[in-house]
């Protein structure tokens, strides 16, 4: 069915990386009290990081990465002082730009 | 007499692939406004364009990443594959009097083989070990996703069998499932019963994860295995022959060659002679942003070689129940692939089920004939 089906393929291997979209990730961090930033993925949180990077990208195109990120924020994930930062990297021309989507 | 029918034959089957063609391409024109007027909709406008949002929730988001040429251009792909599917069921139907004979050979080699019993319980202990590794922490895993419940969203049949994210009773009793049934299938009799219950409880497991937006195929050909696995178990545990029917082995092997030929097909499909061209290996090394993708990315004519050997590993797997020889070649070439995968762009890990269930190549069938000299 998938193969006749192939609007459920995205993101696999398959698809030609060609436009910007494709060359996207959300990144989900952790700034800890003595400035240091550790991958929310890093923590045992039972989704990993691509998984964390769906979400994130679902919730930033429907409008709503604050209820996302503050629901993790409040959801005891965070330690008491350590900070949750998201950010959207995007390679261009073989560099990576970042924009900081949320950081509290 | 027969050459002339033949011709006939031809004759019809290249009228019928116009008409299909011209017919495809005339429905592409009308396929293309209807996507425009699904992109342009709301997701809960009333009228059958909610139904598109239904079958296929990602939209949602997807619309704003992607222009409408992308989401057109999946389109046009629905129509070509099938009017695709629709020529090669034209040609089966046309040409049956020619093919029935040697596709029923084949299907009988195939299928009509058996195993020898010495080899039943080494290949249960090393499939259900397979999905021990998979799933031996899933209870863990399962309470860290209350973390997450707010942000699941079922899909397909999971909309159905759990609705909601599931209370923590049921995700114990999932579990208890996965893992007794696991134990049951190595160690009990009745094996059959006990391996259909950890098909489902796999699936189960598999559904709660999809439910968080990433539809992964990383456990598919383990998930086709477990399926069709039981129905072996169950030819073993009709008789105690020393030599047990195998057709559900032979199916096994089939699903994992068309898993890996279709995956092989998509890519073409899917970006066709952009794939041996583009420097898509190198993007996705890039975007994947291991110390080694990165060192490897540097290199561009290895990115296209080896964006060609996966095309030809991946096609060449079609030819493995042919051929058993190819064990030796594919397999290992497989082995490296996944291996390669994990290390390069971070996609499975250390352990993967897809080369996991090689293990259903690795011992000797009998065909009718050996069967008839062993008994």
């Amino acid at each position: 069915m998938t193969d006749l089906f192939p609007f459920m393929r995205f993101g696999m291997f398959a698809e030609t990386v060609q436009s910007t979209p494709q060359k996207e990730i959300f990144s989900l961090q952790i700034l800890l009290p003595d400035g240091r930033r550790q991958l929310l993925s890093e923590r045992q949180i039972g989704l990993d990081e691509s998984h964390l990077n769906y979400l994130a990208r679902t919730y930033f195109y429907q409008q709503q990465l604050d209820f996302f990120a503050l629901h993790l924020k409040k959801s005891g994930l965070l330690k008491e002082k350590e900070r949750l930062v998201i950010i959207h990297k995007t390679l261009e021309e073989n560099h990576w730009k970042q924009d900081v989507l949320f950081d509290q | 007499m027969r050459n002339r029918y033949l011709l006939q034959q031809l004759f019809l089957f290249l009228i019928l692939s116009t008409i299909l063609w011209i017919t495809s391409v005339w429905c592409m024109h009308y396929a293309s406004v209807l996507t425009l007027e699904v992109l342009h909709s709301k997701p809960h406008a009333n009228g059958w364009t909610s139904w598109i949002y239904e079958l296929y929730p990602r939209l949602q988001t997807e619309k704003w990443r992607f222009n409408e040429n992308f989401f057109i251009s999946k389109t046009k792909q629905v129509l070509i594959r099938s009017t695709l599917s629709l020529q090669l069921l034209a040609g089966l139907y046309l040409f049956r009097s020619y093919i029935a004979l040697p596709l029923r050979t084949t299907y009988y080699k195939l299928v009509q083989v058996y195993i020898s019993r010495k080899y039943l319980s080494i290949i249960t202990l090393l499939l259900y070990t397979c999905l021990l590794l998979v799933v031996y922490n899933a209870i863990m895993e399962f309470k860290d996703l209350v973390f997450f419940s707010p942000f699941y969203k079922p899909i397909g049949i999971a909309r159905l069998l759990l609705p909601t994210f599931p209370s923590m009773s049921i995700l114990w009793l999932i579990y208890i499932l996965l893992m007794g049934s696991i134990i049951a299938v190595i160690l009990l009799p009745k094996k059959w019963i006990a391996a259909s219950i950890a098909a489902i409880a796999f699936i189960y497991y598999q559904l709660i994860l999809f439910g968080f937006g990433k539809y992964d195929h990383g456990y598919s050909t383990l998930t086709y295995a477990l399926l069709i696995y039981p129905f072996f178990l169950w030819e073993a545990g009709k008789s105690k022959e020393s030599i047990i029917p195998a057709w559900s082995i032979v199916l096994i092997q089939w699903m994992i060659c068309l898993a890996y030929f279709y995956c092989g097909l998509e890519k073409i499909f899917t970006s066709g002679i952009y794939w041996f061209y583009s420097d898509n290996l190198q993007q996705h090394l890039l975007i994947h942003n291991t110390s080694l993708g990165l060192k490897l990315a540097a290199y561009s004519t290895v990115c296209k070689i080896l964006s060609l050997g996966v095309l030809l590993l991946q096609w060449s797997f079609i030819l493995l129940p042919f051929q058993k020889r190819l064990v030796y070649l594919l397999l290992p070439a497989g082995f490296i692939f996944h291996s390669a995968s994990w290390l390069l762009l971070d996609a499975g890990g250390i352990f993967n089920p897809w080369w996991g269930v090689y293990l259903f190549f690795l011992f000797p069938l009998l065909s009718q004939e050996t069967k008839s000299d062993r008994v």
